[in-house]
């Protein structure tokens, strides 16, 4: 009798602390309810919905302070969950925000569409919907979408390295993807396939390796490549969440090298996170087309707002720049990255 | 009569065919493989791409000798992944913020790991809880635990770090020596050692172990102890590998690392695995065909295709053998 009651105690700890760290894994840095974290000058009575779907990058990072930022000082309260990419915990955590009664949600959702059908319910509620950075797929209404040109901000970047490369030049390609379920990804990849067609006799792609955005299918891809293909000498990246993989990828190749330098691979990456930056200036990445996840953040707050105000909505698609070799020290000198 | 005369003949085919396939089927379609790529792309049967190979697989190799612990207890470890996550965010925190000798950060690592496989035995071998929950609790857990201590922010590795990941010995990776000492090791340990052969018993019938003396919560207890070691281990040496900690690390990598061990040979149903060479063996085989796909230049599309096959096949083959027709 005695054990079965030990038993018992401790299968409840075993559930309860499942459920604690499922509370961790939702969680934002604030480890509050359900990682809700809400804004101490809130006096407009207004909350906005904030919903991430993972902060896996540093660009995510600075996207999330940004909104934060914004919604205190507009003084509006919010309240964030993180979904950790996972497509149904998002959905349930945005029904969530809805049973609490939030003015506007802003959606980063993990698939655009795997989040639709939660979006229609926000639409049967009233609750107006705001995109961060993805655009959701077909059948949801929304009151706005901020995200990156994604296409043409690669495309810039081709170009860039297409009019600098000495004449002659021939680029074999490794081409990293990131996950195939997010639009970005896709636009990133097509943006780059697009963009080498444009230079047939300049651009050869060698390979294409899909790395879920995760580091170690990058590293490995990286390596497995330049083991079919020792020539390879240009690294498309769609994010900077891979870039340190790569770079570790490189140097155990041996072939880290600065720009100019015998050996240097060329390296294009995406985002423009401090490292990747810091690599600019360093002379090892060549160029990196930067989102500007802080203003997005603030657009996000702000159409949320004027959601909320009933105004007009507008659609805002961040242009990007690019930050390379050339410019870091002159045009962006000032500019630190994430 | 003459009917009845073929008819076994006709099963006896049947079954031996189905015999071949589920001992020798995975194996076979590993070399057509083998020998498509190889004659497709003659850069991958090279030396230097096998010992690639090697390297690419030494991570999660390490992690798959601990799962043939728990899968020869008739156990599962879910939480392998994240708590690679956790014990790597604990050794890199080691690293950066104390700057203590790498050796040390492993063990902080492998301490971790232990810890959590600690948990995950208590609870199955002592508390009788089913190891799903279990160890999908601690999964929860442990990852909770690394966003919380991450600020869910990436974790950059001290510089130090790219020595052990460069470092070579004869031009073979020291990464491929680490897995296969702990091979080594694992396969002593299951075949030469008193607790080895108490590991089979409990995972054939635990009852029946039980009752011929063998400390049966105990075994079943330190399997997945030394599991969690393992993936503690194998966590550092990723991070060591990649240089930084993202808030995805290792995310997924359960399946890979159960399924590596199930294609190696070890069974779900427990009792079964022979770490030498099947850990290697496993690991080696899923790591190949990404690198051939690779080097084929294959569609972003086809690894999941071709990874998914292969675990199914792996996994029907475990079935039908436990069904009986072999066993």
């Amino acid at each position: 009798m005695k054990n079965k009651a030990v038993r018992r105690t401790l299968s409840i700890l075993a559930v309860s602390a499942m459920m604690l760290g499922m509370v961790g894994c939702s969680g934002g840095s604030s480890g509050g309810d359900d990682a809700s974290k809400e804004s101490g000058s809130g006096d407009s009575g207004k909350t906005i919905g904030i919903s991430m779907c993972a902060i896996e990058s540093q660009m995510w990072a600075e996207y999330q302070e940004s909104m934060h930022k914004a919604c205190d000082d507009a003084g509006v309260k919010y309240t964030e969950s993180i979904a950790e990419n996972d497509v149904q915990k998002q959905n349930q955590q945005i029904e969530d925000f809805i049973s609490q009664g939030v003015d506007a949600i802003i959606i980063a959702p993990a698939d655009g569409d795997a989040v639709v059908s939660a979006i229609q319910k926000c639409n049967d509620a009233g609750i107006p919907v705001i995109m961060a950075n993805r655009a959701a797929g077909e059948g949801a209404e929304v009151f706005a979408t901020i995200s990156s040109d994604n296409k043409e901000m690669v495309k810039r970047e081709i170009q860039y390295v297409a009019e600098n490369a000495p004449e002659g030049t021939k680029y074999k390609c490794l081409e990293l993807v990131g996950s195939l379920t997010d639009v970005n990804a896709i636009a990133r990849q097509e943006g780059f396939e697009e963009a080498i067609a444009e230079y047939p006799d300049m651009f050869e792609l060698a390979a294409t390796v899909p790395t879920e955005w995760k580091g170690d299918l990058a590293l490995t891809g990286v390596q497995n490549a330049f083991a079919s293909d020792d020539d390879i000498n240009f690294i498309f990246n769609p994010s900077d969440a891979l870039l340190p993989s790569i770079q570790s990828g490189l140097q155990q190749l041996g072939k880290y090298e600065k720009v100019g330098e015998d050996g240097h691979v060329t390296l294009v990456t995406f985002d423009g996170a401090a490292d990747a930056v810091t690599a600019i200036r360093e002379g090892y990445v060549d160029v990196v087309s930067v989102q500007d996840a802080t203003e997005q953040g603030k657009l996000c707050v702000q159409a949320a707002l004027d959601a909320i105000d009933g105004k007009e909505a507008s659609d805002y698609t961040d242009p990007g720049f690019e930050v390379s070799t050339e410019n870091c020290d002159t045009e962006y000198a000032d500019f630190e990255g994430y | 009569m003459e009917k009845a005369k073929k008819q076994p003949s006709t099963v006896g085919a049947g079954k031996k065919f189905v015999d071949l396939f589920c001992t020798y089927g995975l194996y076979f379609i590993f070399i057509v493989l083998i020998i498509f790529f190889a004659v497709q792309r003659p850069n991958f049967f090279s030396v230097s791409n096998f010992l690639l190979i090697l390297k690419s697989s030494s991570v999660l190799g390490i992690a798959v000798v601990g799962m043939f612990f728990v899968l020869i207890v008739a156990g599962i470890d879910i939480s392998v992944s994240m708590n690679m996550y956790f014990s790597a965010v604990i050794g890199a925190t080691v690293l950066n913020s104390m700057e203590l000798p790498l050796i040390v950060c492993f063990l902080a690592a492998g301490v971790s790991g232990l810890l959590i496989g600690c948990i995950n035995g208590f609870f199955v071998a002592k508390v009788k809880i089913v190891p799903f929950i279990v160890t999908l609790a601690t999964y929860s857990v442990a990852k909770g635990l690394g966003l919380f201590f991450t600020n869910q922010q990436m974790v950059f590795l001290n510089s130090s770090v790219m020595t052990l990941a460069n470092a070579k010995v004869f031009g073979i990776s020291v990464f491929v020596f680490i897995f296969l000492g702990i091979v080594l090791i694992a396969h002593f340990v299951l075949t030469s050692t008193q607790f080895g052969r108490q590991l089979f018993a409990c995972g054939n019938n635990l009852v029946g172990a039980n009752k011929m003396g063998i400390n049966g919560p105990r075994t079943v207890f330190l399997a997945y102890a030394i599991c969690g070691a393992l993936a503690g281990i194998a966590g550092m040496l990723s991070a060591c590998n990649l240089s930084v900690i993202n808030p995805n690390f290792a995310q997924g990598d359960e399946f890979v690392v159960i399924s590596s061990s199930v294609i190696g040979g070890a069974s779900l149903f427990g009792g079964k695995g022979k770490v030498l060479p099947g850990a290697i063996i496993g690991i080696v085989m899923i790591q190949a065909i990404i690198n051939g796909l690779t080097m084929m230049g294959a569609s972003a599309y086809s690894y999941t295709i071709f990874r998914g096959i292969i675990i199914f096949i792996a996994v029907m083959v475990d079935s039908i053998k436990f069904s009986g027709e072999i066993r």
